[in-house]
């Protein structure tokens, strides 16, 4: 089984920030983490009601990518994003699915109304994609408000976990990474 | 623990959103379109939470809920409502819904619904546990053995239990009186509260007074603090005055004023208390002698003995020995931290014809110096003490005739002379028990 961690930008709308990630994972996880160019038509999953991306169509589409690499590739975006049932996620992934998106719209002061601050940004959104991966090794949600699998759905919760696994989790990850 | 959760809705994109979220936070989680296929999967699965969308094809969300109401009541239900439909999601709430969430769901709401729903219902699954634990240990499963007069005070003790009246236990030194009350006082409404027993004999009058009453500071010399009495410690359970035989006129007549006044006044005080309580009494007094002696008040005793329960001494009720040795030699081998034993057949023999004048306590007694004594598998006569004079004394071949005259000497002595309780415990009247007195030669 591939385990390659493959980061991809939507639209080539980051790619400093996705180089930036990668060298962090490299050096924390046992899998390797690989950027990638991807361009996909965010059109079709725009909602003119909401004013948002749907984000299981997204992953949908990322699904229909996958015979060109192997794999588990998380995908990023600047548009804010839903799914049906709730208001807005930060970032959507299947348990052992092998697609995932972050959107860090809503990652930003910005949208809270507060100055721009990148290295926050930056410590944000490598936490939501260390938990989307969490989810892509069939991690669930931790019951630990500190660990990064918590589930944080308020940025106030995001800012108070911390960006690494918990001992139960991470013991979880490492019997996974040694199949 | 698992947390059983239950999706009901007819949108296929909800449930699967909704399931796979849930999943992602460690529950177990069921889906169903209709309130239909909902019902079956209820019947099957012990579901902890139901959410539930108000519009459902077939039966609505709000007809479905009822139905979850009668037949699983323990299941909370959030409804999962449109905004249009928010009137009928608060109609849910007075129906006895646990919350409402209006569709898209903010996720960090639905996330502080579920967890203050599973939270409660983990506390109230504990809660439920506890109580039931509580109840085995302190029940009827403490009252050992399945005579048919140990199964008559079961049946009474089940009678009794669930009403507010008050109860006199009558029975010999070492009976289980005790046992008896505190298994009324689980069995019955007011068993999440305590029960507080007060030993009156163990008391002078004043320290009982003190004990019961509860006193100011310095309400008298070596008073240093404000202490609540027994009665106000029971308020809301049951108060278990042991030995009442013992208590004096004076405290009978001030017990009297706070069962009628349902008020105390704590000692050093004028200020008045309410108090709600179950009295349970005990005594192995003959209180209808003491009340012709004048030592016992006859209002009192009418107060206390609504409803008399009778425990028969071990000597009535032989065929539960084999049982309560058997109940014994395990409890102490727990406490002792020994493998149970076996008891030989001499013993049991000598058990079973010995009189047990101290009853169970005796009984147990014996069978804990065994325990502690015997170093084999077995217990042999040289691990009890000698039981051996009354027990050949009861032996004997006895005609029918010799055995009714002791019967009834026996009786009579037990009820302290009194023709009326002797004829009620030989269920015989009075005036056949004089006549019997008279043929054997009996006197009072």
């Amino acid at each position: 089984m591939d385990q390659s961690i493959y980061l991809a930008c939507l639209n080539n709308s980051c790619p400093d920030l996705l180089q930036k990630l990668a060298e962090k994972m490299n050096k924390t996880f046992l899998f390797p983490v690989r950027t990638l160019q991807l361009k996909l038509d965010l059109k079709s999953f725009y909602s003119q009601e909401r004013e948002q991306y749907e984000a299981t169509s997204i992953l949908k589409s990322l699904e229909s990518l996958r015979p060109n690499f192997s794999g588990k590739i998380i995908a990023m975006m600047s548009e804010d994003i839903y799914i049906p049932i709730f208001t807005y996620v930060f970032g959507l992934a299947h348990l052992n699915g092998n697609s995932a998106v972050v959107s860090y719209y809503r990652l930003q002061n910005q949208y809270y109304g507060l100055k721009p601050d990148h290295s926050l940004l930056f410590i944000r959104i490598y936490k939501e994609v260390i938990h989307e991966m969490g989810h892509l090794f069939g991690l669930r949600h931790c019951y630990k408000s500190w660990c990064v699998m918590y589930s944080a759905n308020t940025i106030d919760d995001l800012d108070i976990k911390s960006d690494a696994f918990c001992e139960e989790c991470e013991q979880i990850l490492l019997a996974i990474a040694r199949r | 623990m698992d947390i059983k959760i239950l999706i009901v809705d007819d949108e296929e994109s909800v449930r699967d959103s909704l399931a796979s979220w849930l999943e992602e936070e460690g529950f177990l989680v069921f889906v169903a379109e209709t309130a239909e296929e909902a019902a079956q999967i209820l019947a099957r699965q012990d579901i902890d939470l139901v959410l539930l969308d108000i519009r459902l094809p077939g039966m609505n969300g709000l007809e479905f809920q009822k139905q979850i109401h009668t037949n699983n009541p323990d299941i909370a239900i959030i409804i999962m409502t449109a905004f249009a439909s928010v009137d009928s999601a608060i109609e849910s709430l007075k129906r006895g819904a646990y919350d409402y969430i209006v569709k898209p769901f903010d996720p960090d709401e639905l996330t502080n619904i579920i967890r203050h729903a599973v939270k409660q219902k983990l506390l109230e699954r504990e809660n439920k546990e506890l109580k039931e634990k509580l109840s085995g240990i302190q029940g009827m499963d403490e009252i050992i053995g399945d005579s048919p007069a140990i199964r008559k005070v079961k049946e009474l003790i089940l009678l009794v239990a669930d009403t507010e009246s008050n109860v006199l236990i009558r029975g010999e030194s070492g009976s289980g009186k005790e046992l008896i009350a505190r298994a009324i006082h689980m069995n019955s409404k007011r068993k999440f509260a305590p029960i507080v027993a007060v030993n009156c004999g163990a008391f002078t009058e004043t320290l009982l007074e003190s004990e019961l009453f509860g006193h100011e500071k310095g309400a008298f010399t070596g008073a240093q603090y404000r202490r609540k009495g027994k009665i106000e410690l029971a308020n809301g359970g049951t108060l278990f005055l042991d030995e009442v035989g013992d208590i004096s006129p004076k405290m009978q007549v001030d017990l009297l004023r706070v069962l009628e006044t349902r008020t105390i006044t704590r000692l050093g005080s004028h200020q008045e208390i309410p108090v709600d309580f179950r009295l349970i009494c005990a005594t192995n007094k003959n209180l209808e002698k003491m009340l012709e002696e004048g030592s016992f008040r006859e209002d009192f005793y009418y107060r206390i003995n609504v409803f008399t329960i009778f425990v028969p001494p071990l000597r009535e009720r032989k065929e539960d020995i084999p049982v309560l040795t058997n109940f014994f030699i395990h409890k102490y081998a727990r406490i002792l931290n020994k493998k149970p034993k076996h008891v030989s057949d001499d013993v049991m023999n000598l058990f079973l014809q010995y009189h047990w004048p101290g009853n169970i306590r005796e009984l147990e007694n014996v069978i804990e110096r065994a325990m502690v004594i015997c170093r084999d598998e077995k217990i042999t006569p040289t691990h009890i003490p000698n039981l051996g004079s009354d027990a050949i004394a009861e032996a004997e071949p006895l005609s029918l005739k010799e055995l009714e005259k002791r019967h009834i000497q026996k009786v009579l002595r037990m009820a302290e002379g009194n023709i009326s309780l002797a004829a009620r415990w030989l269920e015989i009247d009075r005036t056949t028990l004089y006549l019997k007195m008279k043929k054997y030669g009996i006197k009072k």
